[in-house]
């Protein structure tokens, strides 16, 4: 007896180590692509949010461009730029914001999720959240996407928790909390807490009855504040803030299942959904809820279903609300889906675990590969235009571009002290006469009218071809030096 | 329904197996030589080759590409004759070019479509065969880095040549490790689910059984009873 319980005391430490090594590998894997410089412009945008406004200030510019966003996730980024900005490359810091959001969700893994349904379901699940595809993707994207899917997971663990213990008050103020940050760092969010709230409300109507009152306030309170911040911000709004229509996208299934499953390999949208089915077959046939265990099959299956459910949902919102339909506005429940399948797998038997367990260990394999790939190819001139940058600009430069006009927000990541001018917004070329101008000169028939070139005496030296990285391919261009001497 | 457990772990393991190494699934990939560094050389005369040797990046070569260079602006007749040689020297793969055919200075080359030892050396040449004005001029490599053709050695007209001949070879290369791994995977969850499935069903129908015959047996007592 004594001896079994040495084992187990053993097994266990060992246990312990294993999820430590995976912890750590997936931190090193996410840090080797941290080091990349190149960003993309909803990553510049967040960078810049954070860098250059106060805390006021970032509620203030949110609301003031017109945009569906919700301020919490820049004032955490500024706090942290200020923190830990000196660390590495201009970028790394936000990086590591993302990443710490990543090892939060892994941390859930080593402790609650290991406490509540063992060890083979963290590891599965520690390796899933790592590195998965898109879950990767989002830990080193300086966006909130790491820290949404920690913040619903840790939601989804809470309503369970609830359901076994409805009277523990600090539950229900936890879930409270998180909700209310979740909503703020991400509106989607919202559409993952559906089936959070509704999983809980079904459970406790089962099992607790005089409990329900708890959840439906609960939901209240978390949602009186974002509702008044979509009023205040005017969240279904059909014009875009310069006055045209808003573009209602739309994304097919096969879309979202290429986001979250996506990898170089062949076959890559069969083998990231053979998991996802047998887990959902094998939670319908075999799981039974363990004694202790309230609504835990229940909880199993809509935490694999929620994603799915979720798309539907917003599928059918943005066909009559403003704001963009993208997979990764959607992906906040991916964690909590892989949970779903990390709790089936083991409870079918350990052979079928062990096969899931491959095929998640080589989808992260070359999703990483990619992932890696990805981050440094697509930055072939940056190291040279920062020398350019380096020797040949000055503050207050003034540098003229013709790519898509948001763009300055991502050049001015890179050239904080110059100045930016959309070719159309030029009114007066006359102003710059004898001033230090440049031009990102990203197609041959985007530059200064012939009239205007005469007028004004312009001229021009091209210096090269530079960029920061491929991006819609416009965000390679030629830098020209202009000279322009003004109307005689 | 053991036979038919063991069936299915039979089935498990023959699909694992055609999968690796019978290889069914491949991916088309293709590698060329680099952009920069390119030299042209001395035009080929009648009957002069140039020879470009290389170790098979794969065993199913589907086509092998090569780059020469003309004068666009002039007429071109004739024939070029295309040959890919194994290690011996024999001729593996023959094809007769028009050279009229033939763009300048673009990849260009015939479907080969020949299974290779991978790692072996082979060499493919090109003959001008009757080409008695605006003769070809091979386009090569000097660059050290960006080889597509490692360990490579090219012989123009006889000589060798510092380089490699501007070169794309596309292979069926088969799946890497991790993608038949994750493939695998796939074959094996499913089929362990089945497995789960078969088990349970086999439980459930021993239950059944047992309990009849249970029922049976106190139906035989309580009637001897009476």
């Amino acid at each position: 007896m004594k001896l079994a319980k040495l084992d187990n005391k053993w097994k266990n430490r060992l246990w312990t180590i294993g999820l430590c090594v995976v912890m750590v590998i997936s931190v090193a894997l996410m840090l080797t692509i941290c080091g990349d410089e190149g960003i993309d412009y909803d990553e510049s945008y967040s960078f810049k949010t954070a860098r250059d406004y106060t805390h006021i200030g970032i509620v203030e510019k949110i609301i003031g461009d017109f945009d569906t966003d919700v301020p919490l996730y820049y004032n955490a980024l500024r706090v942290w730029i200020l923190l830990f900005g000196g660390i590495g490359h201009r970028f790394f810091a936000a990086r590591l914001f993302s990443v710490a959001g990543a090892v939060a969700s892994m941390l859930l893994g080593m402790t609650v999720i290991r406490k509540l349904w063992g060890n083979r379901t963290a590891l599965y699940y520690m390796i899933a959240v790592g590195l998965a595809p898109a879950m990767l993707h989002v830990s080193i994207n300086i966006r909130m996407y790491s820290w949404t899917n920690f913040l619903i997971t840790a939601s989804a663990l809470l309503a369970y928790c609830i359901v076994q213990n409805p009277k523990q008050k600090r539950l229900w103020f936890g879930l409270l909390g998180c909700t209310v940050v979740a909503l703020f760092s991400h509106y989607f969010t919202a559409f993952s807490y559906l089936p959070i709230y509704l999983y809980l409300l079904v459970s406790l109507i089962k099992y607790e009855r005089k409990q329900v009152w708890k959840v439906l306030v609960c939901g209240v309170v978390a949602l009186v504040p974002i509702i008044v911040w979509m009023m205040v911000s005017g969240f279904f709004h059909f014009v875009e803030g310069d006055g045209s229509d808003v573009e209602m996208k739309t994304m097919s299934i096969k879309g979202l299942l290429y986001y979250i499953f996506q990898t170089d390999m062949k076959f890559t949208l069969i083998i990231g959904v053979i998991p996802v089915v047998v887990a959902l077959l094998g939670g319908i046939l075999f799981m039974k809820n363990r004694e202790d265990h309230r609504s835990e099959k229940g909880f199993a299956l809509t935490s694999i279903v929620s994603i799915f459910a979720i798309y539907l949902l917003a599928l059918a919102v943005s066909s009559f609300a403003s704001h963009f339909f993208s997979p990764r506005h959607i992906m906040h429940s991916t964690a909590v889906m892989w949970l779903g399948i990390a709790i089936i797998l083991p409870r079918i038997n350990l052979q079928t675990y062990v096969a899931g367990l491959a095929v998640l260990l080589s989808v992260c394999y070359a999703n990483y590969l990619g992932e890696y790939e990805l981050a440094y190819r697509d930055t072939p001139y940056l190291p040279s235009t920062k020398e350019f940058i380096a020797h040949e600009m000055e503050p207050g430069d003034i540098v003229i571009y013709t790519s898509p006009r948001m763009y300055s927000t991502l050049y001015s990541c890179y050239m904080p002290e110059q100045e930016f001018i959309w070719l159309k917004d030029l009114e007066n070329i006359d102003a710059l006469a004898g001033r230090r101008v440049w031009f990102f000169l990203t197609d041959y028939y985007s530059y200064f009218e012939k009239e205007d070139i005469e007028t004004y005496g312009i001229s021009e030296e091209n210096m090269g071809h530079y960029g920061f990285q491929i991006m819609n391919n416009c965000t390679d261009f030629d830098i020209l030096r202009v000279e322009i001497r003004g109307a005689e | 329904m053991k036979i038919v457990k063991k069936l299915l772990i039979l089935l498990v393991i023959a699909c694992m197996l055609w999968v690796w190494p019978v290889h069914p699934f491949r991916e088309v990939e293709s590698v060329r030589s680099g952009n920069e560094g390119h030299e042209i050389s001395k035009p080929l005369q009648v009957n002069e080759s140039a020879v470009q040797y290389f170790k098979a990046p794969d065993n199913n070569l589907i086509q092998l590409e090569f780059v020469v260079d003309f004068d666009e602006r002039y007429p071109k007749e004739g024939q070029l004759y295309f040959e890919l040689l194994d290690s011996k020297g024999e001729a593996v793969f023959a094809e007769s070019m028009d050279y009229a055919q033939i763009p300048d200075y673009k990849y260009n080359g015939p479907v080969i479509n020949v299974r290779l030892k991978k790692g072996r050396q082979y060499a493919y040449r090109i003959t001008n065969v009757n080409v008695t004005e605006n003769m070809p001029c091979v386009v090569y490599l000097v660059k050290e880095n960006n080889y597509c053709l490692k360990k490579g050695s090219l012989e123009i007209s006889g000589e060798a040549v510092q380089g490699e001949f501007l070169t794309r070879i596309t292979t069926n290369k088969p799946l890497d490790a991790a993608n038949t791994l994750a493939i695998w995977g796939c074959i094996g969850m499913i089929g362990f689910l089945a497995y789960e499935v078969l088990g349970r069903i086999e439980k459930s129908g021993a239950g059944k059984s047992a309990a009849i015959e249970s029922a049976d047996k106190a139906q035989v007592e309580k009637r001897k009873e009476e």
